[in-house]
């Protein structure tokens, strides 16, 4: 059982690691694209508008990658002043229940996400923009990255329940 | 239901959840989820949280945040931070409080090249304390200018969080980035009358030491090398904009790029410096995007339930002037700042003071320019500013919170005298906004 929890925690943790380097590759791929097309309109070339939606788009994806992996981490921003001042006790309960706060919320944004991808896919619903993509290849963004901090969230639960502190 | 009801059911659970430990991010997307359940109509109502939260993030006003990033990452871990340390410190001499004054000095370019206010913290207490120990320099003189002068860099462009400030609010980020630059440099000043005032009153805070003469040529060939490189950087930010060849957005990538491209020049910008710049850049980046989107769907469902509107109309119906009503605002930012963070307080109180403020008719640019100075003053304020627990990561072993405490006090006060300044004298934020673009 020990060495099943284990292994899934090993994968899902090498997932959310590919997903954060690929977010950081996304962001290098904006700069150089907005960068090529300043000098570019700077030299006289005309302005390319598909540089401002790739990125826009791009945004999107690198945050909702990024973001398990910043949990598994415990990189999150917290406002720790009364949290800190818990006994060992009281910290690992509100752990428990801030884990599963945290589950229930990605786990909804997970299934209505999801629900929302399968009705644009089903209607062909296309974003009103020059580049005219598939919304749903953009609203999936967030329920993979819920479903995926979903998971973060149920792991940290079991380790709560081991007693091990964040 | 009456405002305060609606205002009390949203805020109260928020910060419950803030306080038991949640992170930020999760706390506003909890609240958002029953709040649009509750308010919007069940599950149409999260379908559309979801929509509204795809668009806050896939924003290219947005872009800055992440691209100043890079600029700080790279600045820090390239070394280019490090070169500009010494050079200043080779131009310094002899000058009483002189590591004080180059901790402002440093806090000043960092702030020019970098909107990362905790890097500066870090690099500053890092390479000048342990030198100012040994010095002899009491913790005043020694913790102090570091804290002050490092949140310069949310005064003085790139400043990410005057981005953030510009998106959640829905000015003009290219005003407030102008808007800003006088008051960065007047609390420069301010830093640093103060220390040399407190210099001469208490010599024995700073004591003079020998060091080396410098040649001035060695000094010239030093800053050739290390700071006239950087106007490139500069200029790839802050004059791109000015000339309009770029938005802000699209130049924190060419602010980016330079550095980079500088980096490289000086042979240091190995694949390790450059991915781990990258990585770095991304997650720091993801952390602030997500508790926007969160924040921005929050005040989207504050405003659908009407009680932003009447939180309004009680406010103006205050029988006290406008002025002070405004005062009292900054004034909460800072006592808010002292117990949270900068960008939690940006994401609860913006949504709400900057329509009052423009119902009052003042400049928002003018509010934004004070709003920032606040925010700093918080981080920088005891008991729980954020920039004290980073300082006290970096100080030498053996500092207690007490001494930053005190060391951090003084500069405080600086920070209130250019509140108090901007607020009696507007135009040290608008004349130059309106010389810009009029």
């Amino acid at each position: 059982m020990y060495s099943t929890f284990a292994k899934l925690s090993h994968f899902f943790s090498r997932l959310n690691l590919y997903c954060a380097i690929l977010g950081a590759a996304l962001l290098f791929f904006i700069a150089t694209i907005i960068c090529l097309e300043v000098t570019g309109r700077a030299l006289g070339a005309s302005s390319r508008l598909w540089v401002l939606e790739t990125s826009e788009y791009s945004l999107l994806y690198i945050t909702f990658l990024g973001t398990p992996y910043l949990l598994e981490k415990n990189m999150h921003v917290v406002i720790d002043i009364v949290y800190t001042n818990f006994t060992n006790t009281w910290r690992l309960i509100f752990q428990a229940l801030n884990s599963i706060i945290g589950f229930l919320v990605c786990i909804i944004l997970a299934i209505v996400g999801v629900i929302v991808v399968v009705e644009q896919y089903g209607l062909g619903v296309r974003e009103i923009t020059v580049m005219r993509p598939h919304s749903w290849w953009l609203t999936a963004s967030l329920p993979l990255g819920a479903g995926l901090m979903a998971i973060q969230f149920l792991e940290q639960f079991i380790r709560t329940l081991k007693g091990k502190a964040l | 239901m009456e405002w305060y009801y609606i205002i009390a059911i949203i805020l109260g659970p928020l910060f419950v959840l803030m306080f038991v430990g949640l992170p930020v991010a999760f706390s506003f997307l909890a609240v958002n989820i029953v709040g649009s359940f509750i308010l919007m109509g069940g599950l149409p109502g999260i379908k559309q949280l979801i929509l509204n939260s795809v668009d806050s993030v896939s924003s290219f006003v947005l872009i800055p945040i992440a691209l100043f990033m890079i600029m700080g990452e790279a600045m820090f871990r390239s070394g280019i931070a490090v070169d500009l340390m010494d050079t200043l410190d080779k131009w310094f001499g002899r000058l009483r409080g002189r590591l004080a004054l180059m901790a402002v000095g440093g806090g000043v370019l960092f702030s020019t090249l970098t909107g990362n206010s905790m890097g500066s913290i870090a690099l500053l207490g890092s390479s000048l304390t342990p030198e100012m120990e040994k010095r002899g320099y009491k913790k005043p003189m020694s913790l102090g200018p570091i804290l002050g002068s490092s949140g310069l860099a949310i005064m003085i462009p790139p400043s990410a969080l005057a981005v953030v400030l510009g998106v959640i609010a829905e000015l003009s980020i290219r005003r407030i980035l102008i808007g800003i630059i006088i008051p960065g440099l007047l609390m420069a000043l301010l830093y640093i009358i103060y220390i040399i005032g407190r210099c001469r009153l208490q010599p024995e805070l700073a004591p003079t030491f020998d060091v080396p003469k410098v040649p001035l040529s060695e000094k010239l060939s030093a800053s050739v090398i290390n700071i006239l490189p950087l106007t490139f950087v500069i200029f790839s930010v802050v004059g791109v904009i000015f000339l309009g060849i770029a938005t802000p957005s699209e130049a924190a990538a060419t602010g980016a790029f330079s550095v980079l491209i500088l980096a490289a020049l000086k042979r240091r910008l190995t694949f390790k410096v450059f991915g781990d710049t990258m990585f770095s850049s991304a997650n720091i980046s993801v952390m602030v995007l997500l508790i926007i989107s969160g924040a921005i769907t929050f005040s989207q469902l504050l405003a659908f339930t009407g009680a932003q509107y009447g939180m309004i109309d009680a406010v103006m119906s205050i029988d006290i002037s406008n002025g002070a009503i405004v005062f009292s605002m900054i004034m909460l930012v800072i006592l808010m700042g002292m117990f949270m963070g900068p960008l939690p307080i940006m994401l609860i109180t913006l949504p709400i003071f900057i329509p009052i403020v423009i119902q009052f008719g003042f400049d928002p640019i003018w509010f934004a320019a004070m709003y920032l100075v606040a925010i700093e003053t918080g981080a920088t304020s005891p008991p729980f500013g954020a920039a004290l627990f980073v300082m006290k990561g970096v100080a030498p072993k053996g500092t207690t919170m007490g001494d930053i405490y005190g060391a951090a006090l003084p500069f405080v006060i600086c920070d209130f005298i250019a509140i108090l300044l901007l607020f009696f004298i507007p135009e040290i934020v608008t004349y130059p906004v309106d010389l810009m673009f009029e």
